[in-house]
């Protein structure tokens, strides 16, 4: 049975039914009905653990690192500047070691200031350490918050769960919500020990000289692409236990397509309608939605996109000086293919602006006439 | 006299701490008194230097190093953690210097006091961002040298029990190495209170205090007895109570043994003497009524 | 169930985790000096001349140990009740305390205990009978300090006593007002309870001759005291109504009525002159007066008593000398005085007196009393050729109390020395030393040397009988600036209260004061500094950063491997116990 539910009440129940111990947070523009929904559920004695009204989303982090630290499960959530505030602690969990799950509602990030969706935010903490995800609708995203939670204390990484904005966020939707036996024999109780065990006492975190600093980069490189099997067996779980699933790279039409266009997040919606009426117009053209970030599912992409001659790229972000994080990426995972794809970056939906099933075909249809790849991104807008 | 559980040591010799480091004393006092169910977390700070590299520890107790501006949360996300556990029996304490507290961790220990979770929060307060050579801090006494102010700091020290005791937690206290028996009494008192708990000690520093290494726990008492550092303890921020009648000795006896103070005119001394006096006045004042 | 198989040693391999102890760093190496404890001596035991142990018994008092506080007394004192009483406190003169604010009362401390704390005479019984036979001739202070100390030594001795009880000049010479008999006769029974055997109405010289007592013992010590009050060498002492002041108390001791009338002159500014005044005080004389040639802060007197005497309604003279006694039939009439004037030092340090020209004035009297010392009875002793000078002082040995003869020794007032009681039970203690030297072929002054307090004359009982008891340093002496008063709050000496009003004071021997209350004396315990004595106030230990001293069941030791050498511990002890030094430094 579906229950009609904005994204952020579906992730507050994703929290609920992971048992989280442990929650930290700090009201911001558009998290906070997550922040209220689990406010609710502690009111109401339905949340299992205790909450921490923190006066920042960086003492938030603090206080979840630590608890983890501790032994319990924890959970935060954020969007736009309060990630950024939370940027220092964002390494310091991942260097820790602590299976946090954050869930970041992408919001743009000040000035000018404003409120829309744009991954730049969580994008930007791309070489923190943690694990991120993008999830395409409410469903995804209560369904990805708790498989986030077995990835990572499986890994003891942190994993990020992204959102758009408003658009997953704020969106009422049918939503299914696993029942609690589902989710438990899914997602066993946290069980990392301690790191603060008065028995077997340590000093965690003291200062090391560079070489051993190194070696400890060098492993959590390692075994963040150790991850890997474990995301995909934790999904492959979740879907024989709960009946559904995400793969890191979903493929849609992209065997015979002539061009394939590569989205993220709740644009990805759009696209999938604008594919299929392409497809109707005699185009033939497929869709690759990521939803994995890090680690960067390249053998996924080279294996999907090998043989595919056309590539446009959607990003909802931007990085100054060079384009839309997801083309960047993707262009240095393509790079090794011998006929290397003409890859055609757009940037559009900046701050939740409108993006259009037109706007879409207009662009995989030009894309699909530009015959090299040009480093510059191509700005979509609206006229004003 | 020293409770017989007190008698063991937390700390262990061959620390980093420089000689005469009133820091390291401070820390050992704390620790005897709290025992081995305590989780101590640390910031970077002299205490991260005192408490050695990796593979060593200083500390007989688990310890965690946390990053500069959130001792509190580190402290209160883990008394958390605790309470859900059930392990209610473990103190979670934080130790932070002048500058984790009165400046960059501000914020996020008025956050936490505000929530009242369960810790201890010790202030570690040698005037001066002394582990990275001695830069001012908003503890750092007006007209004091430091690096950053070779020419005698303009600003004045923050009054910072003052906004501690705005928090309204159930127990703060000013301490002091050079009355360690006071000192072990508040911090005995902090382990048996549910909340948050502030313990700002004054922790004298020879290497930027400008003095020699043997006068560190004597300029404690001397700024005890002048009444610069008065000892005392606020309940609910509201019911005050001094713990220790200080000797009431001239402010010099304390600033004439450390370099940071030599520029002092005797007009300086005198500005300093007349706002020691009224603020011990103050002092005396808020204990009136009290019931304590 | 471990949902992930994630076991603690899975981490300690993926972050720093450190289990390792800093002790692999020898930070002792960072310096070559090393706190080291060693008891020091205070500077009231280096002024008290019988060497009392004061600040160890205020530590001992400290922890509520009163009879210990009373024993360590003992070791070098066996008169604490006496002295406690009439004492002149020389150790309060020199009280480190005196420089904060005022003296502990030391003398009130030591009477407090004496009356209040349990003897342990099984205690202080020697481990070893000789078979030695020692005599003292006199039960004086001496005489019962010598015995004390012998016995304690194992000796046996026997003291012999001219007068019908022990005591001498503390039974005769002090009146009941100022240290009770009872007092005495508890302090003479403790030394009798040692073995002591005291045989009184014997007078040496006249019942039993020196040789022969010398024959029947192996030593001698001689503490005759000092008996016979010395003449103002006018014309006229021999007429009614003219006494010596030594005579007098010891008449009146004696329980013997004197009857010299209302109007009384006397002579002197010491002791006995101010005890001869308030004695006939209290013995219905109304119109007293002292005359004394010097000024008041010249009295030998303790200036408690001369207080005593002018709240008694005692008139004093000052800068009067008498020059002439005027009879009237046969009996004194008046005193002709002259007044004086102070001048340059004389040896003793004081002013000396001379007579202003014309300045006569009379003062009538019924009687006058002569206080203006005593001098020995000491023919005796020529019999075995022992030199006497002219004063009839036994010559001695000051370092050794030996006499000219083998096996004799003296001390007390009879061999000269200074004429209060606690010299004269020093003195007595030195011949103990002395005798015990004697028979053991040893050399005194090296003895003294090695138990020496300080640069005085006194020496430590209890180090000469065990050194390692309590280790201490006697000769480093604990000044004023080396005691750190940021640990000590001020606080009110705490006076011997006067247990009789003045008015009534006049009509009753009673003893006019009392001793301190047993609530209040904690306090005056804890304003005791202590000085050089280790409290064990663990100061040292809390404060130590490095954590290198190690806090035993009776002291302290330093890990050398770790100490920094800081010298916190040395700049911050209360009472200069630590001392920095080069080298291992280490340990009591």
């Amino acid at each position: 049975m579906k229950t009609l539910l904005q994204g952020n009440y579906a992730v507050a129940e994703a929290v609920r039914l992971a048992r989280v111990q442990l929650v930290a947070a700090y009201p911001i523009t558009p998290q906070t009905p997550i922040y209220e929904k689990l406010s609710d559920m502690e009111n109401e004695g339905i949340l299992p653990g205790v909450m921490m009204r923190t006066e920042s989303e960086h003492s938030a982090m603090a206080a979840c690192i630590a608890a983890s630290l501790t032994g319990v499960r924890t959970f935060t959530a954020t969007a736009s500047q309060g990630l950024a505030l939370m940027h220092e602690m964002l390494h310091f969990a991942s260097g820790n070691r602590v299976p946090i799950v954050m869930c970041n509602v992408n919001r743009v990030v000040a000035v000018p200031w404003a409120f829309g969706s744009d991954q730049s935010d969580s994008l930007s903490q791309r070489d923190t350490g943690w694990l991120q995800f993008y999830c395409e609708d409410a469903q995804e995203a209560l369904d990805t918050v708790i498989q986030a939670y077995r990835i990572a204390e499986q890994a003891l990484l942190p994993v990020m769960v992204a959102i758009d904005g408003f658009f997953t966020s704020h969106f009422i939707e049918p939503i299914e919500i696993p029942d609690q036996a589902s989710v438990d024999a899914f997602l066993p109780a946290f069980s990392i020990p301690t790191r603060f065990n008065e028995a077997d006492p340590a000093y965690i975190a003291n200062v090391v000289n560079p070489e051993q600093y190194m070696g400890y980069r060098q492993k959590s490189f390692e075994d963040m692409e150790n991850t890997r099997p474990l995301i995909k067996e934790a999904n492959e779980e979740y879907q024989r236990i709960i009946g559904r699933g995400y793969e890191a790279v979903e493929s849609v039409n992209t065997d015979d397509a002539d061009i394939v266009l590569v989205t993220s997040g709740a644009m990805t919606s759009t696209a999938r309608v604008t594919i299929q009426s392409l497809r109707e117009k005699g185009v033939k053209a497929g869709l690759l939605k990521m939803k994995l970030l890090r680690p960067f599912p390249t053998r996924e992409v080279q294996e999907i996109l090998k043989n595919t001659r056309k590539i446009a790229v959607l990003d909802r972000n931007i990085s100054l000086g060079k384009g839309g994080i997801w083309c960047q990426e993707l262009k240095a995972a393509l790079y090794p293919l011998e006929n290397r794809p003409i890859i055609t970056g757009y940037i559009a939906g900046i701050c939740g602006a409108d993006v259009s099933p037109d706007m879409i075909e207009d662009m995989v249809v030009k894309a699909l006439e530009r015959e090299r790849s040009d480093d510059l991104p191509i700005w979509v807008r609206r006229d004003q | 006299m020293i409770a017989s559980e007190e008698q063991q040591e937390y700390m262990r010799s061959g620390h980093m701490a420089c000689p005469g480091c009133g820091e390291a004393s401070t820390m050992r006092l704390v620790l005897k008194v709290l025992g081995e169910k305590t989780i101590v977390v640390i910031v970077p700070s002299c205490v991260g230097v005192i408490s050695a590299t990796f593979p060593n520890s200083t500390f007989k107790v688990p310890c965690f190093h946390s990053a500069f501006e959130i001792a509190a949360p580190t402290a209160a996300g883990i008394a958390n953690a605790l309470r859900v556990q059930g392990r209610e029996d473990v103190t979670a304490l934080a130790f932070a210097g002048d500058g984790g507290t009165f400046d960059i961790g501000l914020q996020s220990l008025s956050g936490a006091a505000d929530r009242n979770d369960n810790f201890i929060y010790v202030c570690l307060d040698n005037e001066a961002y002394m582990n990275t050579g001695i830069q001012s801090s908003s503890s750092t006494p007006q007209g004091v040298w430091t690096m950053t102010t070779p020419g005698g700091r303009q600003g004045r020290k923050k009054k910072f029990m003052q906004i501690i005791a705005a928090h309204r937690m159930p127990y703060a206290a000013t301490a002091s190495i050079g009355h360690p028996h006071d000192l072990m009494a508040k911090i005995r008192k902090a382990k048996n209170i549910k909340g948050t708990k502030f313990i700002h000690t004054l922790t004298p520093c020879p290497t930027g205090w400008r003095m020699p290494e043997n006068l560190s726990a004597k300029a404690a008492m001397l700024a005890v007895e002048t009444k610069l550092f008065p000892l005392y303890e606020v309940i609910d921020g509201t019911e005050y109570r001094i713990t220790h009648q200080p000797l009431g000795l001239p402010v010099q006896e304390f600033t004439k043994i450390q370099g940071r103070y030599r520029h002092f005119t005797e007009e300086d001394t005198a500005i300093l003497q007349r706002e020691v006096d009224d603020e011990w006045e103050q002092l005396v004042a808020k204990t009136k009524g009290c019931k304590l | 169930m471990n949902g992930h198989g994630i076991t603690i040693e899975n981490i300690k391999k993926i972050v720093p985790f450190s289990q390792g102890s800093t002790e692999i760093f020898l930070t002792g190496l960072w310096s070559s000096r090393k706190p080291i404890h060693l008891d020091k001596t205070s500077p009231c035991r280096q002024a008290c001349p019988v060497g009392n142990d004061i600040s160890r018994a205020f530590y001992e008092a400290s922890m509520g140990h009163y009879d210990e506080a009373l024993r360590i007394f003992r070791q070098d004192n066996p008169l604490p009740g006496v002295c406690g009483r009439v004492c002149y406190h020389p150790c309060e003169s020199q009280c480190n305390r005196k420089y904060y604010d005022e003296a502990v009362n030391i003398r009130g401390f030591e009477r407090f205990l004496a009356d209040n704390g349990k003897v342990d005479i099984g205690r202080e019984r020697p481990a070893l009978l000789r078979k030695e036979k020692v005599a003292i001739v006199g039960s004086g202070p001496a005489g019962l300090s010598a015995a004390y100390h012998l016995a304690r030594l194992g000796f046996s001795v026997t003291i012999l006593e001219a007068l019908p009880m022990a005591g001498g000049m503390l039974r005769y010479g002090i009146p009941e007002y100022r240290l009770p008999k009872g007092i005495l006769d508890k302090e003479i029974s403790y030394i009798q309870e040692l073995g002591v055997e005291i045989k009184t109405g014997v007078t040496v010289g006249k019942d039993l001759s020196l040789s022969e007592t010398r024959k029947d013992y192996q030593a001698i010590f001689l503490a005759i005291g000092a008996h016979s009050g010395m003449q103002l060498g006018l014309e006229g002492e021999d007429l009614l109504g003219v006494m010596d002041g030594i005579t007098y108390l010891r008449t009146i001791n004696l329980g013997k009525k004197v009857r010299l009338g209302k109007k009384i002159a006397v002579i002197g500014g010491g002791n006995t002159a101010i005890d001869c005044a308030r004695t006939a005080r209290r013995l219905g004389a109304k119109d007293i007066t002292v005359i004394y040639r010097r000024t008041r802060a010249e009295m030998p007197a303790l200036a408690e008593d001369v207080d005593g005497l002018e709240r008694e309604g005692i008139k004093i003279e000052l800068l009067a000398a008498p020059k002439r006694l005027i009879s009237e039939n046969g009996k004194i009439s008046g005193v002709e005085c002259l007044r004086m004037k102070l001048g340059e030092a004389d040896t003793t340090g004081r002013p000396s007196p001379f007579p202003v020209e014309g300045s006569e004035f009379i003062v009538p009297v019924d009687a006058m009393i002569a206080a203006i010392g005593q001098a020995p009875e000491a023919a005796f002793v020529k019999e075995l050729g022992i030199s006497i000078s002219k004063n009839n002082v036994i010559q001695i040995s000051s370092e050794t109390t030996a006499t000219s003869v083998d096996g004799v020794f003296a001390g007390g007032d009879g061999a000269g020395t200074k004429a209060f009681v606690a010299d004269a039970i020093a003195s007595g203690k030195l011949g103990a030393l002395a005798v015990y030297c004697y028979f053991e072929g040893k050399d005194v002054k090296k003895e003294l040397k090695n138990h020496q307090i300080g640069n005085q004359q006194s020496f430590s009982f209890q180090h000469f009988l065990n050194p390692k008891h309590y280790p201490v340093d006697l000769k480093k002496v604990v000044p004023y600036e080396k005691i750190n008063t940021l640990c000590f709050p001020h606080g009110v000496r705490h006076n011997n209260p006067e247990s009789v009003p003045p008015k009534e004071a006049v009509k009753t021997f009673r003893e006019g004061t009392s001793g301190i209350e047993a609530s209040r004396m904690p306090f005056e315990i804890y304003r005791c500094f202590k000085c050089g004595t280790c409290t064990h106030c663990d100061l040292c230990f809390l404060l130590c950063p490095d954590i290198s001293i190690i806090k035993g069941t009776d002291g302290y030791t330093i890990k050398t491997d770790f100490c920094k050498g800081c010298g916190q511990c040395a700049t911050t002890c209360p009472r200069n116990v630590i001392e920095m030094v080069e080298g291992p430094g280490g340990n009591t």
